[in-house]
């Protein structure tokens, strides 16, 4: 049987996506795996990969970078033209953008209507057991991959049961998920470790494990992270108007990291991210999921040391079943940058910014 | 064994009823589409409302009877200890994402009031004690696991949630069992426990590519448990609940 692969169009600006839906093909943790494997596409950014096109990826960062410096500028005549000086509508030091981030920004009414919070809310974090399965379960999954742990509720209990610990789920400290899951009775931690039970088992049955080399596979792992900051003149006393810094940080996240191989060549696995999801594809999925490309493509123009961005990013909704397939080039990459423009101008109050130079 | 082409077949059928529905909301599922402005959600295999689908509501005293009931279900069936049934729920309730909501209700709650959710609570962890036991890590359970299932390009979702899952996912076989206890208000026998049932097998069968081997409801109040294979007259019928939803619109 065939795996049912569609295309989208790439006349309108947006580059070219599979949606999976592997109806006639089990288990569906071979096509899964399958698209983890697949090698990387040719002409792709992938041969970014292997060997890096430095102009190009100069050129995406830069487009960036003055998409972002456009953002501040409007974001601050924005508030000089709509308030007298006051702290009230100062921008935010620091602005993280993420997948919820770009997903609010580019959903926009619909997501808003949906969710009853408008694109721009923020909404402050808090552990619970929906945000704190996700650790939770990753954790269990390594514990299981390491073979210490048979299934994934047994895992889930190994984890929990020392979560500060050398299998537990990561930093320790105030505010951290190990503190907030120690701090909790029997019967909340009881839920929290059925929550991260059933995150955990769909991840464990989601793919093919044994197909995949243990040397070049992450699975959970700290976020990567690249910042860039700038300033913008701000309304201020006696019309002066002194500079204000501010910080934007793109967080690249990926539930499962393949790493290329190493002299990875034109046939050869070029390295993919799986990111886990809620829910349904929406309108903003593509872009989201590519930011942990983008992330790593950055970082790597910054530091040679760093993990090479991936062939593809693959995200994958098991409440309905569906994986995207996102090949990662140059052009899905602008596309990416554009919508963090976006995010940045909406997490900021400033008007819709144009396009990065290279959306074209 | 599975019939490959059963999902892509129900999937086919449920696409060409769905786009007739959504049709005056545009759009399609392809990557890099805008989503239509409205959603039609039919939830169980009926139609609960248009464009609201995921809006947050007040929490009402159903809601929390029912919260309640699915989290000692829950407890029971993880292997967790109950002791004071009412306490521990709302103690595990706390950490979810509406667990203000839950609390702040509670509080709420005249002494009265408070006692017979006390009572409330201790029937059903009877009952569901007496009749469950915590399911063997080998047999992979799930629990509250939610199914969404876009068509027409996300104009229309078919939802449902199962209180637990077990089995492997298919291989070829049908391996998975979902059990789901009555929704909120909703009787846990008769007409609408059947079409939750088939709104189930249709919704596993459409996100996995294979039918569940069982489907099941349970009601806590009388103890009763409904189950049924999910072969193919079966998930017509579902897909036929689906049409009549829709066409009811």
């Amino acid at each position: 049987m065939s795996q049912s692969t569609m295309a989208a169009p790439c006349g309108d600006g947006l580059s070219g996506v599979c949606a999976t839906t592997p109806d006639a093909r089990l288990p569906r943790a071979a096509a899964l795996t399958d698209a983890l494997l697949a090698a990387a596409p040719k002409g792709a950014a992938q041969r970014d990969a292997a060997q890096p096109h430095d102009a190009a990826v100069a050129a995406l960062g830069s487009d960036l970078v003055r998409g972002l410096t456009g953002v501040l500028a409007a974001a601050s005549r924005a508030r000089r033209a709509g308030q007298a000086s006051s702290d009230a509508g100062r921008p935010p030091a620091l602005v993280r953008i993420g997948h919820y981030q770009i997903a609010s920004a580019l959903g926009g009414p619909e997501r808003a209507r949906r969710t009853g919070r408008g694109a721009g809310a923020v909404r402050p974090f808090r552990w619970n057991s929906r945000t704190a399965r996700r650790t939770i379960a990753l954790a269990a999954l390594r514990t299981g991959l390491d073979g210490r742990a048979p299934t994934p509720s047994e895992a889930v209990g190994l984890v929990l049961s020392d979560p500060g610990g050398p299998f537990g789920v990561g930093r320790v400290g105030p505010g951290s998920c190990a503190d907030w899951v120690a701090s909790l009775a029997p019967p909340a931690r009881a839920h929290v470790a059925a929550e991260a039970t059933t995150w955990a088992t769909r991840l464990w049955t989601a793919l093919d494990w044994g197909r995949l080399d243990p040397g070049s596979l992450a699975v959970g792992g700290a976020d990567r992270w690249w910042r860039w900051s700038g300033s913008a003149p701000e309304a201020g006393c006696n019309g002066e108007h002194p500079h204000r810094p501010c910080r934007v940080a793109l967080r690249g996240h990926a539930d499962v990291r393949l790493t290329p191989a190493s002299g990875a060549g034109g046939s050869s696995p070029g390295g993919a991210h799986l990111a886990v999801l809620d829910g349904e594809p929406g309108a903003s999925t593509r872009q989201a999921l590519l930011l942990s490309a983008l992330v790593d493509v950055l970082s790597g123009a910054r530091s040679p040391g760093a993990a090479p961005p991936p062939a593809r990013v693959i995200g994958w909704w098991p409440d309905c079943g569906r994986a995207w397939v996102v090949p990662v080039d140059a052009r899905s990459l602008a596309g990416a940058a554009n919508a963090v423009v976006t995010a940045a101008a909406t997490l900021l109050g400033a008007d819709a910014p144009g396009e990065c130079a290279g959306d074209r | 064994m599975v019939d490959g082409g059963l999902a892509g077949g129900l999937r086919a059928w449920l696409e060409d009823v769905a786009a007739a529905a959504g049709r005056d909301g545009g759009g399609a599922d392809l990557p890099g589409r805008g989503r239509p402005a409205a959603q039609v959600v039919v939830r169980d295999g009926a139609l609960v409302s248009t464009g609201e689908g995921g809006r947050l509501r007040p929490w009402t005293l159903s809601d929390l009877r029912s919260s309640l009931t699915r989290t000692i279900f829950r407890l029971v069936t993880t292997g967790a200890a109950l002791r004071h049934p009412l306490d521990d729920a709302l103690c595990a309730l706390s950490v979810t994402d509406r667990g203000d909501d839950v609390l702040e209700m509670v509080r709420r709650l005249g002494g009265r009031d408070r006692a017979a959710l006390r009572a409330f609570a201790r029937a059903r962890a009877s009952s569901i004690q007496a009749q469950w036991r915590p399911v063997p890590p080998a047999w992979l359970p799930r629990t509250g696991e939610r199914l969404r299932v876009p068509l027409a390009g996300g104009a229309v979702s078919l939802t449902s949630t199962a209180d637990l899952v077990v089995g492997r996912p298919s291989d070829g076989r049908s391996s998975v069992c979902l059990v789901r206890l009555p929704a909120r208000g909703a009787p846990g026998v008769g007409d609408a426990a059947a079409r939750t049932r088939r709104a189930l097998a249709l919704a596993e069968t459409l996100r996995s590519g294979a039918p569940p081997l069982r489907v099941a409801t349970y009601d806590p109040r009388t103890g009763q448990v409904a189950c049924d294979e999910a072969d193919g007259a079966f998930l017509t019928a579902a897909v036929l609940d689906v049409v009549g939803a829709l066409e009811r619109r």
